[in-house]
């Protein structure tokens, strides 16, 4: 118990931990995905983390031993209060016709916590994840020619950005009878998208006090969003044990209403001042979401579980850059996965049966096209899961591979690998334990 | 948990970053963002003023008819030093001759050799705050020498000895008040061409050492009569009568004299909201240049190339504007592109300064070369040359926004 309390609190510690490596790593390099510097990012998959293995959402696969992100009709089933911090690490390999690039990235993916508030009833929800990422290093070089300079000047302009769109979610989840669920939250959306812009000319008469220009972008903002859910489930389908659930959210579009501005420092009159460019006022509108599943559980110890994910990005706004928001597409993701859980047979007892065991595969069509060309993401899933013994806390080891876009047609190639870690702590806070 | 975290450390340890060019370039445009905008210069002014001509690195002798900038008559002034460094009276037996050293580069006819007269001055010494075409009186009466010069680079001239009996005095004189009367009664003596001259001399006045040569200065020598070197007496105080006349048109083009005759006046009208969203990168004033005079120039005729521009700017407009250009350090300034024939000023900061400035400042102030004895001329393309030709400014800016 205290160890796993200790345990938890230590991973808390690490919050700002995981916030400075990312700092670091800034002034060496930008290393999320490249297609993260259109729009407003790319879309972050908020999986639940006892699906992470089969790199699905889990909005058809409720687990006793993990909150569910993606449904909120689980919420519901709650027995226990639970928590979930879940910690990434992406590796990104880059590579078009001319030049590739290796860069990796440790993120924090989501934190959640749910408490009952009428045990396998009704539920509540408190969330915090990331819906967009951007986090990417783009170089861009010319040449600047005037047939007044003394020679054409050389530039390279590289454009570092960060940050993406958060969602702070609070919901409730209601078991209705012991088939059907539903659920609802609402969530503000908070934007903090920014760009350092900088500037190195050939010629230092274009780089004044002799550094290269550099000018600051954010775009803030913020909007509220409504989340829905409903979880239905019935047992003895095919046979006597087995058991299969259809469940579907929808989240509905999000209006973010923000403001972009330009900074720099600029030396007017022998005061090295901060300025302000520009500052506008624009809109970022996120799709409706739909996404639904279904997972067949042939036993306590085996399950199948398939799902659809459909975001309609080509109805979405990037009001900043209508060229960026002409890129987008509706987003269509499939993903079929498998769990093997030999922990649940309390009558195994070799070592490899202390786990759950998951793969998955998912093929996503991407909500980004360029000339027609869809950046797609094909990816394997592997997870691990260590239940504890004693309670439900578990934590959830997951890896994935795979291949987003193409070197054809000037694109950029990446091949993706991920590493995932999500400590699910339950009733660690409760009472109950001191009774049992 | 302890094996996840060894895991995830593995997972840091084994990564890294890795750029082996510029991945994306092609998928991202990013040259527009920086953008190159000409803008016509027409505000364009010439102040007229008179620089200082005292006191300079150059002394300038001759008369000069130049078809472009008119004619130029020019009259040395100087005055020997009675510093007792080497010698402490003048005795009866001595004479003084002036050895007056030249630049090799002439201004004119540098075929033609030139008469010059000496003469004294006849005015109290003023040579601080003589200015150019602000003449001074010459009592032509009583000649204290005369020389001829083609193209040598030094002439000794004896000096009359009528007036070395003057300075012998003002010299030999031991009361309180030797200096004193020495600067303001004693008249100096004027070097003055002959209305004939064709050429303009410079007398050097500012030696210049290097590794192996020290250049000599104009200076007086104290002899014996059998043209022994008693002393060397140097020049305690020299400046320039000069005055300019039959100017001709030049309303074509944009003429600037080194003298500070004629200034260069440019102003901008910018207003924040043309570069509303921009950062402003680089500012270059173009100013190209007639190379007309250079090229109708009469056979053998030469003049001194202009080989830089520079700029001041001033908080408040200047009560002295030659005083204030003559005393400050330039803000801009450019070296002449040979190749091109044209000058280019960086003016960055001045046009930043401009837009997002609230103090008011004044328009740039541009001359040409320094003002250093030398008589050097250029004439710039002016605002109805073509359009290529005309001054212009070229701003650089970065639109983050494309």
């Amino acid at each position: 118990m205290y160890l796993r309390a200790l345990s938890f609190f230590a991973l808390l510690l690490l919050l700002p931990l995981t916030g400075y490596s990312q700092v670091i790593e800034e002034s060496l390099s930008r290393s999320g995905s490249i297609y993260s510097g259109f729009g407003s990012g790319m879309p972050v998959d908020i999986n639940s983390s006892n699906t992470n293995g089969m790199g699905l959402s889990g909005v058809a696969t409720y687990s006793p031993f993990a909150p569910s992100l993606s449904n909120p009709a689980q919420w519901g089933k709650s027995e226990f209060s639970q928590g979930q911090l879940t910690l990434g690490l992406t590796n990104y390999r880059t590579s078009d016709n001319f030049a590739s690039a290796q860069n990796s990235r440790f993120t924090f993916e989501s934190f959640q916590f749910v408490f009952p508030l009428l045990r396998n009833k009704l539920g509540a929800s408190i969330s915090f994840t990331p819906y967009t990422r951007a986090d990417f290093a783009r170089v861009n070089q010319g040449v600047l020619e005037s047939a007044d300079f003394d020679t054409p000047v050389d530039f390279i302009t590289t454009t570092v950005g960060a940050g993406g769109i958060n969602r702070f979610e609070l919901g409730l989840g209601y078991q209705l009878n012991d088939n059907i669920s539903i659920g609802y939250a609402g969530s503000a959306y908070l934007s903090t998208l920014t760009e350092e812009l900088s500037t190195n000319f050939s010629d230092l008469g274009f780089q004044r006090t002799g550094r290269p220009s550099q000018i600051d972008k954010e775009i803030k903002g913020a909007g509220f969003g409504n989340r829905f859910g409903v979880y239905t489930e019935a047992d003895q389908i095919f046979g006597s044990v087995d058991r299969v659930s259809v469940s579907a959210a929808v989240n509905l579009p999000i209006n973010i209403s923000t403001e972009r501005s330009f900074e720099t420092f600029r030396v007017v009159e022998g005061l090295n001042e901060r300025v302000e460019l520009n500052s506008t006022d624009g809109t970022i509108k996120l799709p409706l979401e739909f996404n639904g599943g279904v997972t067949y559980y042939l036993n306590p110890y085996h399950s199948f579980a398939a799902e659809y994910l459909f975001q309609n990005w080509g109805e979405s706004e990037f009001s900043y850059d209508l060229s960026e928001e002409g890129f987008y597409k509706n987003r269509s993701k499939i993903g079929v996965g498998y769990q093997y859980q030999p922990f649940m047979n309390q009558q195994n007892s070799g070592f490899l049966s202390n786990f759950r065991y998951s793969i998955g595969a998912t093929y996503d069509d991407g909500h980004l096209t360029f000339d027609g060309q869809n950046i797609e993401t094909a990816m394997l899933h592997a997870g691990l899961t260590i239940p504890s013994q004693r309670n439900r806390s578990s934590i959830d080891i997951s890896f994935n591979y795979g291949v987003r876009g193409t070197q054809s047609n000037s694109l950029v190639k990446e091949n993706i690998w991920g590493f995932k870690l999500s400590l699910n702590l339950a009733e660690f806070m409760f009472l109950q334990q001191r009774f049992q | 948990m302890i094996t996840a975290f060894m895991v995830l450390s593995l997972f840091f340890s084994i990564t890294s970053c890795n750029n082996e060019g510029v991945v994306g370039s092609e998928l991202t445009q990013g040259e527009e963002r920086i953008e190159t905008t000409t803008y016509p210069v027409d505000d364009i002014n010439i102040v007229s003023d008179s620089g200082f001509a005292g006191l300079l690195e150059y002394s300038a002798i001759g008369i000069v008819n130049d078809p472009v900038y008119g004619t130029v008559t020019s009259s040395s002034l100087l005055k020997p030093s009675i510093t007792q460094n080497e010698i402490e009276s003048f005795a009866d037996t001595l004479s003084l001759s002036l050895v007056l050293n030249f630049n090799p580069e002439r201004y004119g006819d540098t075929t033609s050799t030139s008469q010059y007269d000496i003469y004294e001055i006849n005015e109290r010494w003023r040579g601080q705050e003589i200015r150019y075409n602000d003449p001074v009186t010459i009592d032509e009466s009583i000649l204290i020498g005369s020389f001829q010069v083609s193209g040598e680079d030094s002439v000794r001239v004896p000096i009359s000895s009528a007036y070395t009996e003057r300075f012998r005095q003002f010299f030999n004189d031991t009361t309180a008040l030797r200096d004193s009367l020495y600067r303001f009664e004693f008249p100096g003596i004027a070097i003055v061409p002959a209305q004939q001259n064709n050429k303009i001399d410079f007398l050097r006045y500012q030696e210049s050492i290097d590794d192996t040569s020290s250049t000599l200065v104009t200076r007086f020598l104290v002899e014996t009569m059998q043209d022994s070197l008693i002393a060397t007496l140097p020049v305690q105080d020299h400046a320039n009568s000069m005055s300019r006349s039959n100017i001709p048109d030049n309303s074509d083009g944009i003429v600037l004299h080194n003298t500070l005759e004629n200034i260069m006046n440019v102003d901008f009208d910018f207003t924040q909201e043309e570069f509303d969203g921009k950062e402003v990168i680089n500012a270059q004033l173009i100013f190209n240049v007639d190379t007309a005079p250079q090229t109708t120039a009469p056979l053998g005729f030469k003049r001194l190339g202009n080989e830089f521009l520079r700029g001041h700017t001033f908080d408040t407009e200047p009560f002295s504007l030659h005083s204030e250009i003559f005393a400050r350090q330039a803000v801009v300034g450019s070296t002449l592109d040979d190749e091109e024939n044209l000058y280019r000023i960086t003016v960055t900061q001045y046009v930043i300064d401009r837009i997002y400035g609230e103090l008011e400042t004044t328009p740039l102030y541009i001359t040409n070369q320094g003002n250093n004895g030398l008589y050097i001329s250029t004439k710039l393309m002016g605002t109805d040359a073509a359009e290529n030709m005309r001054p212009r400014l070229i701003i650089s800016t970065i639109n983050p926004d494309n």
